[in-house]
């Protein structure tokens, strides 16, 4: 037995090595509601793809960790991750994996149940509304397995798509039983939203503008102090580095918006930034997951800036359409794609970060014991296919996941086909990814695999997976994506 | 993995100096143990620098509690305890590089904020906080009159009172007003650093007034805020000539917590919580129980500090050669080769070198460069560099084939690091290694090594004269044990300067610089003496404490 602790007293039980903000006091009162270490899990799923030069990773320095994968820390790239991540998710880089290589089946046109259920959608190309060819997505398996045991909450996925104002919204989530197929709605309504999360009538306790509040007036008197001319310059920086801290955790904190257990009433208008809007379900998702009112979040994102701007431009650009359908990369169409992306991006830095700054009772914060799949119906945009989809997967499901990386599973050399610069060689099968978070959701092979096939559809990757490659991962159907379990 | 590869991997040490010289072995020079150079004894001390510094985790700790007293201090202990401590791994002597980062930032806040609910929910027992507690938001004025002086540790001017009762108002929620006013006193500069703005100047040196000396005083010596009384001496100004500052600090050291605030002196030199890892081994045991044993070890250290430093008043040359063994723990005493009730060990055992809790490895055998580094860096304050790793990696390889059944630690250790780059710094490192090899890796003298290798016994060796030859003050001796080696440290000038220096980093909380070299070289002088460690840790307390140096305008 070792019964002296000299270090404990010394130092104190927390250490300095929390790296993010530590605000349990912001911890809405019931958070630790949500039992014990139970994992959640969040989709998010936007539209239209990426430039893949834009999405891609410097892999400079890379480490080789088995056939056709590579690997490198996120926290070793200077600069922003890529150009469209940016700098957004600096402070959540050990938290996170960005992947380059992970291919779907779609041949090509839009698929909005691809992301969750590893399939194109029965009907053929941009038959939205047709059932997946396979018949089921994540969240709605996880809605019904024994993921939730016998006590579901009252709400067992919510379903968020903030502001879309153009097609019916659907089509992402799907159930398949002996009635049929049925598509999931999302709802658009922030104030329908939280009402259906919350229950009404608790006051919102604003911890948060009284901790911002107090941080102005303490810069105040740093920099009060530090102007005393019997200070010397060394001292003053001290004086300012402490400031500096202040501030920028002062920054972080107006990210880090209250979440309580009681509806906030928040509402915005048809006339509020999109951005506004989006901050508003996400905080309502961040709540509900922080105060157990569900454990699987869902957002939609098909959304591209602050306006609303028409979503024929945004998908335009997908295709570097300025001047037609040439397939080439019209730099005009590039940037436009870039900064909608970016925009997209920013809206998941803003759920992951405050789903990190919401500590539980032992201390992990609810991005650690969350999964977070952040993925998109296209891969590389112009070629309007599903290969070479980006996917980010955040957070630990509580100690499940392995994150901290960038992976690329392109083959080498890499052979571009049919002379379009955008077009990416083989990789892995997406579906690996959605099999590894199932898998750290608890879930048993048994519940998620359809015919002893796996998880998705493998049908469409045969003609791009060859030289023996398509029946190495058709052999494996089931597998997890290497490296993403622990 | 050869058989001396894991004796080796917690040996090896290499200096990152001279590596690309790979010529032929050069016999190294006896290693010199002589301090810096005497400086004549008229010499001038200078005011030096005192750099600003935030309140260590020890500080901010008993800060807390002796300003809100224990309800109120118990409540919010398990949020103080976020606020993360200073590092003291390798030596560095905890305060003087109190670095802050964001989360000490975020854990001022949480403190400010839990402080301000368990002053409410304690009110009937904090001046002044049951009037707030019941919602009249007339008496904040008051509640900050009384309160925001002592967290500032001195007097607040109206403006500043004024700012406070302000932010309070300015909630409209009292309670959220009541945690904005404490987060705001908590996080000031004037609470979390040790600010000394106040004073009369002199030249280049600022005369501090009564409440910075006050301060000074109390967080040397106590590593807290001043006590109510202090606080008197200084609202009279009665803290600026000699007597007032001696009679002040004697009244200090007379505190319960003043012992504490020594041992947390000696324990952070000593490295005390880096040497208590207790080997399990049940061969190297020997039948000795080992549960607890790391923290009988560790009081044994402390009670013969303590002995020596509040009893005995022993000098420094004393905590190198007393016998003196303290411990009543039948474990201990064992491992001194003793039974109940003698309070001397042998001749072949002297002062702090020598205890058991310094001596321990937690492996089966010794930690030869593991002692020598530890000598060096500690008692003599040598700069040594780190080894390099490639370096480390490329010798352990070289030392598969070596058999610890057939050779002793010093001839793994001389094999290792005898030639070139190795022996740059292993000719400082393994004279002062081999001498203390007549103790085992729990600390017992030994007249033999015994080798094991998975619970059984696979050599022995019987203990050779180290023969290591040390140029002392320029002077060179021979010494063949650890006993030899501890009396010799005891005497060194460099070891009682180093002793001295690193009293004055601790009680005053800074970097010692060429501005102390004066008034260290005269304390150094004074302790070789014979003045006592308390009277220097007395000196190191006044040393300097009315003044700071103000930087000079270019």
């Amino acid at each position: 037995m070792k019964a002296f602790s000299r270090r404990h007293f010394l130092r104190g039980a927390g250490g300095a090595v929390l790296a993010l903000p530590f605000l349990p006091s912001l911890a809405p009162r019931g958070a630790d509601a949500q039992e014990g270490s139970l994992p959640c899990f969040v989709g998010v799923a936007s539209i239209y793809g990426t430039f893949r030069r834009n999405w891609e990773v410097d892999m400079a320095g890379e480490t080789q960790i088995g056939p056709q994968m590579w690997r490198r820390p996120l926290t070793e790239i200077s600069g922003p991750i890529s150009p469209t991540l940016g700098t957004d998710f600096d402070g959540l880089r050990a938290k996170m994996n960005v992947y380059t290589g992970l291919d779907g089946t779609s041949v090509g046109g839009h698929n909005l149940c691809f992301p969750f259920s590893g399939s194109t959608h029965s009907g053929g190309s941009d038959a939205r509304d047709t059932q997946p060819f396979f018949p089921y997505s994540l969240d709605t398996l996880l809605e019904r397995s024994s993921f939730y045991g016998d006590a579901p909450p009252p709400m067992p996925v919510l379903r968020s798509a903030p502001a879309y104002r153009g097609e019916a919204l659907g089509n992402i989530s799907w159930w398949t039983d002996e009635s049929g197929s049925v598509s999931l709605p999302y709802e658009r309504s922030d104030a329908t939203l939280a009402s259906t999360v919350f229950t009404e009538g608790e006051p919102v306790v604003d911890r948060n503008g009284v901790r911002l509040r107090a941080m102005d007036r303490v810069l105040e008197d740093y920099r009060r102090v530090a102007a005393h001319p019997r200070l010397s310059g060394a001292d003053r920086s001290r004086l300012e580095h402490y400031a500096n801290l202040v501030s920028e955790l002062s920054a972080r904190l107006e990210r880090t918006q209250v979440v309580s257990c009681s509806n906030p009433g928040l509402l915005s208008t048809e006339d509020e930034p999109l951005s506004v809007v989006y901050r508003n379900h996400i905080d309502i998702m961040v709540a509900a997951l922080a105060c157990g009112a569900t454990r699987v979040g869902m957002l939609w994102i098909p959304d591209h800036d602050e306006s609303d701007s028409s979503q024929s431009d945004f998908h335009g650009w997908s295709h570097g359409l300025d001047r037609g359908n040439d397939g080439g990369t019209d730099a005009a169409s590039e940037a436009s794609m870039l900064a909608a992306n970016r925009w997209i991006a920013g809206r998941v830095s803003e759920l992951l970060h405050k789903m990190d700054g919401i500590e539980g009772a032992a201390g992990e914060t609810l991005l650690d014991r969350s999964a977070v799949l952040w993925s998109n119906e296209l891969g590389g945009a112009q070629h309007h296919t599903n290969i070479g989809t980006p996917v980010v997967v955040a957070g630990g499901a509580g100690g499940r996941l392995r994150t901290g990386f960038s992976y690329d599973f392109r083959a080498r050399p890499r052979r571009l086909w049919a002379n379009r610069n955008d077009f990416p060689p083989m990789g892995r099968p997406y579906n690996e990814v959605l099999v590894g978070l199932l898998t750290a959701m608890g879930l048993e092979r048994s519940e998620w695999e359809l015919a002893g096939a796996g998880f998705g559809d493998y049908q469409g990757l045969e003609a791009r997976y060859t030289n023996g490659a398509y029946e190495e991962f058709i052999a494996s159907r089931g597998a997890a994506l290497p490296e993403l379990l622990v | 993995m050869g058989r001396a590869t894991a004796v080796a991997a917690c040996f090896l040490w290499a200096c990152t100096g001279d590596i690309a010289d790979s010529g032929p072995a050069v016999p190294p020079a006896p290693p010199i143990i002589s301090g810096p150079s005497e400086l004549p004894d008229d010499c001038v001390a200078e005011t030096p620098p005192s750099p600003l510094r935030r309140l260590t985790s020890e500080e901010l700790r008993n800060t807390l509690e002796d300003l809100l007293g224990e309800p109120v201090f118990e409540a919010v202990d398990p949020v103080v305890r976020r606020f993360p401590g200073e590092s003291i791994g390798g030596g560095d002597l905890e305060g003087f590089q109190a670095v802050h980062v964001e989360p000490h930032v975020s854990a001022m806040l949480d403190i400010g904020e839990a402080v301000a609910d368990a002053v409410l929910a304690n009110a009937e027992a904090v001046d002044g906080a049951a009037c707030i507690a019941s919602g009249a938001r007339t008496c904040a004025r008051a509640f900050i009159e009384t309160w925001a002086p002592r967290v500032h540790r001195r007097p607040v001017d109206a403006i500043r009172l004024d700012r406070y009762a302000d932010a309070f108002a300015s909630e409209a929620d009292a309670r959220d007003g009541f945690r904005l006013l404490w987060m705001m006193l908590l996080s000031n500069p004037e609470f979390l650093f040790h600010i000394e703005l106040d004073g009369s100047e002199d030249g280049s040196v600022l005369q501090l007034d009564s409440y910075a000396v006050a301060n000074r005083l109390s967080y040397r010596v106590l590593r807290t805020m001043p006590s109510a009384e202090l606080f008197e001496l200084a609202a009279a100004d009665a803290l600026q000539t000699d007597a007032e500052l001696e009679a002040a600090l004697d009244s200090l050291l007379a505190h319960p917590r003043a012992r504490d605030s020594v041992w947390r002196f000696f324990e952070q030199w000593l490295e005390l919580d880096e040497a208590l890892a207790v080997s399990s081994d049940r061969t190297l045991l020997d039948g000795l129980d080992a549960d607890g044993l790391e923290h009988a070890l560790y009081e044994d250290v402390r009670g013969f500090v303590e002995t020596l430093f509040w009893d005995q008043d022993a000098d420094v040359e004393r905590l190198f050669t007393s016998p003196l063994v303290a411990s009543d723990d039948p474990r201990v005493r064992a491992l001194y080769g003793l039974g109940p009730g003698a309070g001397s060990s042998g001749a072949e055992r002297a002062g702090v070198l020598l205890r058991p809790a310094l001596l321990q490895a937690s492996t089966l055998a010794t930690s030869p460069i593991g002692r020598g580094v530890f000598v060096l860096r500690r008692y003599l304050c040598d700069e040594l560099p780190s080894p390099d790793l490639d370096t480390v990696n490329n010798r352990l390889s070289e030392l598969e084939e070596l058999d610890r059944s057939t050779m002793r630690s010093r001839d793994i250790i001389q094999a290792m690091t005898g030639d070139s780059p190795c022996s740059t710094c292993h000719g400082r490192i393994n004279p002062i290694a081999f001498a203390l090899e007549d103790f085992d890796p729990l600390g017992r003298h030994r007249s033999e090594e015994v080798a094991i290798e998975g619970g059984e016994i696979v050599g022995t060796f019987p203990f050779e004269p180290a023969g290591s030859q040390l140029s002392i003050d320029g002077e060179t001796v021979t010494v063949d044990r650890g006993a030899e080696l501890s009396r010799a440290l005891g005497a060194s000038r460099q070891v009682q300067h180093c002793f001295v220096d690193r009293l004055t980093v601790h009680t005053q909380g800074r970097v010692t610089g060429d501005a102390d070299a004066c008034d260290l070289s005269q304390r150094t002088s004074a302790s070789l003496e014979g003045l006592s460690m308390r009277a220097l840790f007395r000196s190191s307390v006044l040393a300097e404490i009315r003044g700071r140096a103000l930087e000079t305008q270019p």
